[in-house]
């Protein structure tokens, strides 16, 4: 990983100001279980110690039951304040990513494909995010408090008995090291068998998926063959692997044992005249197994975190930060557009040249054309979804020269795009017209009624659920054309007025249209003369340039035109 | 071969351990000796103690704690050995035998299950049995044993400490809760998840719109919440887990305590308290495990429970089958005689034999239908029949291996071999013959083209040494100067001669170039039936073909 090129320190995704009161609880939580560890062997010390003495004894119980019991709230204050942080952490990593992320320009990569497809962006926000979960599920935070713990306890031991103390000590980290080690080269073979599992299960689904092929196609056993090929290629790899992971789990689950055993070579050399030391030199021992046996896959757990951390991160600064200027929707106004497009091509050769009109408020332009005129390409120019082209786009008195990203991108904010695939999302009519901004919704819900009747006879609330799967695409432009009414587009692009609807709907986007027409400047393209019969004014599009233009008057004399005509008798 | 899969799941476990019943044997030994080891290690650390001080410790009582640890190291790893190994073969065993059985079986018995379904049995289920024997019965067998050499090894000396272990006992019972409310939880975590990878989805499609109306924040604001709502859910799942796992801790000090009380009562020294929480480590392994392996057995449990059911469906003939073994189907010297119902109505159909007859009928007549039953039929009546469908399946593996499929390769064969993928044209895919055969052709032939997958299931059905050979819609994708160079060649050479073919078609010249035609039909069944040069004069099949056919005027 690159972390030279990253912009901040990845401790820096790690933090939560608004979290700091569990960020102190954590630290405390680690700072109290050193302080019970530090007590632990002297406690477990004077218990045995005052197990023949009454007087002392009752007094003991009561600080040792006293002891363990702030160590268990502290145990589990520590995973519940760790896991709180991460969740609050999470949220907040996920919005940051998921903002940056959609208010960035959608990058090409060599003009083809997009620099993350959608599998991409679900892998980051969701994946990597797992990663991190992970650490919650596995509790493996608790590695810290446990290894503080017993390092404390090994110090406090140290001054009660400092061979055996030291020795242990040793015996201990060894232990760490190999077993740690030990995960590193069972990883190896572990990721062996994940690949002829991988290998079995294209297999698998091969043969499944071929039996009834088999069945009308005589012959010798195939499927059979070829799964006890692969059965026994896995078997064989697996039973490899499990010499592996069979000597290192009873290694790991024989620690007790084993460090028994050393630290009690020692004893006879270690001056240990109390049976109270070696007490709690036990007790130590049997402490210290489970954070020595969980080191090796909790450090595994924490590096795929920081790995998924690390991606999130990589992911969030290759976007540019955002400084676009965000224009408040109702402010909006134009009253005229120009387009004057010089030249447009794409990489492949088509090219569009020399397309210019003018609209005013309250006009209708028609955009007619077979396809594969470069209807669709203009829409995009339209849209200011590219920026490679030669030309300018006047709106008011504003110019804006297209090669001017920025600029244009500015000018985007002022045309909205009813396509066929316009997005209606699974979400209340009312946030699909509006997107979330609430401002006289009301008013406007009325007026939309009263211009188009059909959205009464439709039945639907705004309150309602849009379920889109049940939407016809008639339907879907219906929202879009409100949406972008609502959110007072002054340039309005409609492409192709679906066909073949019943007529109640048609009519409602007859309606939709008249409506478009007293609040903006309409831009329909299409390739079916009868959608842009009352359109004032027609552009004929043939081979990325225009043919003829003019009303419908001036437009009958042009025998493309009369083509088109011909169609609608 | 023995067979597994009838039997129940108590037998099945039995008549496993019966079958490897000398590395049970070892297995159970290993386990013995391991918990033998081990008990002693408490008794031998008091003796120790009581000797502290004394200034009589001897090295070699010492020693021996060397000697138990390798020992426990030894037998714990062949214990667990000896473990795995019977559960890996079984697991293969398993797998082979079910797909034996789906290979032998008429696809027709488990067509209601789609691919999925069977490949999570043979590929999960089965291996959840693997881990139910290899890892399952290993813990219980470890906790059976350790509750046999411990307690009365703790009987014999120390019975009164009996009731101190009741914290460490209870924590199997938190845990066992905990998990339960883990499980609570995770499937609404799931779903969950769900629509905030939905919620991602439908952002990624709209995100030009969202721009466009420069309404980002509500959809920020959308996210946050459904995915604030996730992880509060997957936070509560994991409650359960925090507050019951370092109880575990807690139980051992609280049995140590209570310990230390009727060690007092019984006028006991601090050695025989060193002793008890020897023991208590003893028992903390095997028990912690408990609530795992209590998932294993369940998980086993039902992995068998759905083996069974495919089983079950698989060793019963189905109605289909049922239906074809009464419907009147003979495949005698002159021809094939089919009657069953189609559209309702009987409808009586036959082939002659070794003749090439083509099926031609309005699209989704049900002409695939009909030819599907008549090669299930005949192939459940023990011929040899062989059908390439309309779309057929390639197998991920070489174009040799996808014509052969697991055949012996003969010099003769493989000479037919060649000359038919030069025939059919497919001998341009490699710059040798040799390196065609041996091109892989991905998953489902995706480095095919259809017409290509086509072809190499029509080689694969001519090699099959199949007399009857039914294709339907063979040539759909061929163009039409190959399938008549196809078809020339197949009718002159005398390696076809004794064969039937039976083919459905929209092209007139695949009818011409045949002998006999079916026209079938919805009303009346079969509409007109007759040697291809008669019954193209007949007005209605040639009215069909300028209805339907594109080709009218190439052929």
């Amino acid at each position: 990983m690159s972390q030279g090129s990253l912009r901040n320190n990845w401790w820096t995704y790690l933090w939560l100001r608004s979290e700091a009161f569990l960020v102190v609880i954590i630290f405390s939580n680690i700072l109290i279980s050193a302080i019970t560890g530090y007590l632990t062997p002297r406690f477990i010390t004077s218990f045995y110690d005052s197990l023949n003495k009454d007087a002392e004894f009752q007094h003991q119980l009561i600080l040792f039951v006293i002891l363990i019991s702030c160590e268990y709230i502290n145990r589990f204050c520590f995973s519940l304040s760790t896991n709180r942080y991460v969740q609050k952490l999470l949220v907040e990593i996920r919005r940051k990513s998921f903002a940056l992320w959609l208010k960035a320009p959608f990058k090409r990569k060599s003009g083809k494909h997009e620099e993350y497809p959608l599998g991409e962006v679900l892998a980051r926000l969701m994946n990597d995010t797992d990663a991190v979960r992970e650490v919650v599920s596995s509790g493996s935070f608790a590695i810290f408090i446990d290894i503080i713990f017993i390092l404390s306890c090994l110090i406090s031991f140290l001054q009660l008995n400092s061979t055996t103390g030291l020795a242990l000590f040793a015996a201990e980290v060894i232990a760490c090291l190999l077993l740690i080690k030990g995960s590193k080269a069972m990883a190896r073979i572990f990721m062996d068998v994940r690949r002829i599992t991988g290998m079995m299960a294209r297999v698998v689904t091969d043969i499944t998926s071929g039996l009834k092929e088999l069945f009308f196609s005589p012959n010798d056993r195939y499927a059979s063959k070829r799964g006890q090929k692969i059965f026994e290629e896995f078997l064989d790899k697996q039973l490899h692997a499990n010499i592996w992971d069979a000597g290192y789990y009873s290694a790991a689950e024989s620690l007790y044992p084993i460090l028994v055993a050393l630290v009690m070579i020692i004893v006879p050399y270690s001056q240990i005249v109390e049976v109270a030391i070696l007490a709690a030199l036990i007790d130590l021992i049997q402490k210290s197994i489970t954070p020595i046996k969980d080191v090796a896959s909790k450090i595994s757990v924490l590096s795929r975190a920081k790995t998924g951390i690390d991606r999130l991160h990589q992911f969030n600064d290759s976007f540019e930060q955002d400084h676009f200027e965000r224009l408040d929707f109702a402010t909006l106004e134009a009253q005229s557009m120009v387009f004057d497009l010089q030249v447009f091509q794409y990489e492949q050769g088509f090219k569009l040249e020399n397309i210019k009109f003018e609209l005013k408020k309250g006009e209708i332009l028609g955009i007619l054309g077979e396809s594969g005129c470069g209807k669709s390409t203009l829409l995009k120019l339209l849209s200011g979804q590219y920026h490679t082209f030669s030309g300018t786009i006047t709106i008011d008195d504003k110019v804006i020269h297209a090669d001017n990203e920025k600029a244009l991108r500015h000018f985007s904010s002022y045309v909205s795009l009813i396509a066929q695939d316009s997005h209606v999302f699974t979400e209340s009519l009312k946030f699909n017209i509006t997107l979330g901004a609430e401002v006289g919704f009301e008013e406007f819900w009325s007026l939309a009624e009263k211009s188009i009747p059909y959205l009464v006879r439709w039945g639907m609330n705004p309150q309602d659920k849009v379920m889109p799967k049940m939407l016809s695409m008639g339907q879907k432009q219906l929202i879009s054309g409100l949406r972008a009414l609502y959110l007072k587009k002054p340039v309005i692009l409609m492409d192709e007025i679906s066909s073949g609807l019943d007529s109640e709907l048609e009519a409602a986007l007859r309606d939709l249209i008249t409506f478009f027409q007293s609040r903006s400047m309409t831009i329909i393209v299409t390739h079916r003369l009868e959608t842009i019969l009352n359109s004032h004014k027609l552009v004929l599009l043939e081979k990325g340039q225009i043919i003829a233009t003019g009303t419908h008057q001036v437009m009958r004399s042009f025998p493309k035109y009369q083509e088109f005509l011909n169609h609608l008798h | 071969m023995t067979s597994r899969l009838h039997r129940r799941f108590g037998p099945w476990v039995i008549h496993h351990a019966f079958e490897f019943k000398w590395f049970y044997l070892g297995a159970f030994l290993c386990l013995y000796v391991l918990q033998v080891f081990q008990s002693e290690i408490p008794g031998r650390i008091r003796n120790l103690t009581e000797l502290l001080g004394t200034g009589s410790i001897e090295g070699s009582s010492v020693w021996i704690f060397v000697g138990l640890a390798a020992g426990i190291l030894l037998f714990r790893t062949s214990s667990r050995l000896l473990f795995f190994y019977p559960a890996r073969v079984q697991q293969k065993l398993l797998r082979m035998e079910l797909l034996e059985l789906l290979e032998k079986v008429p696809s027709t018995r488990y067509q209601h299950r789609s691919q999925g379904q069977i490949f999570q049995i043979l590929f999960d289920d089965i291996n959840n049995l693997r881990a139910f024997i290899g890892f399952g019965l290993l813990q219980i067998g470890n906790l059976l044993i350790a509750a046999w050499v411990l307690i009365p090894k703790l009987n014999e000396t120390d019975a009164y400490l009996w009731p101190a272990f009741t914290p460490l006992f209870l924590s199997v019972v938190f845990t066992t809760i905990a998990s339960l409310i883990n499980q609570k939880y995770f499937k609404k975590v799931m779903d969950k998840k769900g629509e905030v990878q939905q919620y991602i989805i439908e952002s990624y499609e709209a995100k030009q719109t969202i721009k466009n109306f420069h309404r980002e924040e509500s959809f920020i604001k959308g996210f946050v919440k459904i995915s604030t709502e996730e992880l509060a859910l997957f936070f509560k799942s994991s409650i359960g887990f925090a507050v019951t796992g370092p109880y575990v801790k807690l139980g051992l000090g609280l049995s140590l305590i209570w310990a230390a009380m009727l060690v007092r009562a019984q006028g006991g020294s601090a050695s025989d308290l060193v002793f008890f929480a020897g023991y208590l480590y003893l028992f903390h392994e095997p028990v912690m495990f408990m609530s795992w392996v209590a998932v294993v057995v369940a998980q086993g449990f039902a992995a068998w429970r759905r083996v069974q059911e495919l089983y079950g469906v698989l060793v019963v003939p189905s109605l289909d089958e049922k239906e074809l073994a009464e419907s009147h189907l003979d495949l005698g010297s002159d021809g094939l005689k089919l009657s069953l119902l189609f559209w309702q109505k009987k409808i009586n159909l036959f082939f002659q034999a070794n003749r090439w007859t083509v099926l031609i009928g309005e699209t989704g007549i049900g002409k695939s239908y009909l030819l599907s039953k008549l090669a299930t039929g005949l192939i459940l009546k023990g011929h040899k029949v062989s059908m390439v469908q309309q779309e057929p399946y390639l197998f991920n593996d070489t174009i040799m291996e996808n014509i052969f499929l697991g055949k012996e390769v003969t010099e003769k064969n493989m000479a037919l071999a060649k000359e038919l993928l030069r025939m059919f044209q497919l001998d341009n895919l490699a710059p040798t013959i040799d390196e065609v055969l041996k091109l892989e052709v991905g998953e489902n032939g995706k480095r095919l083209s259809g017409g290509q997958i086509k072809r190499v299931a029509l080689i694969r059905s001519l090699l099959s040494e199949a007399k009857t050979i039914v294709w339907d819609d063979p040539f759909s994708s061929v163009d039409i100067i190959l399938e008549r160079r196809i078809i020339h060649k197949m009718r002159n050479s005398p390696e076809w001669k004794n064969h039937t073919f039976i083919i459905s078609s929209h092209r007139l010249t695949t009818v011409r170039l045949s002998d006999e035609v079916i026209y079938i039909d919805k009303e009346s069944g079969v509409k007109a039936q007759g040697s291809s040069e008669m019954i193209l004069k007949e007005e209605n099949v040639s009215r069909f073909f300028k209805e339907q056919l594109v080709d009218v005027s190439l052929a």
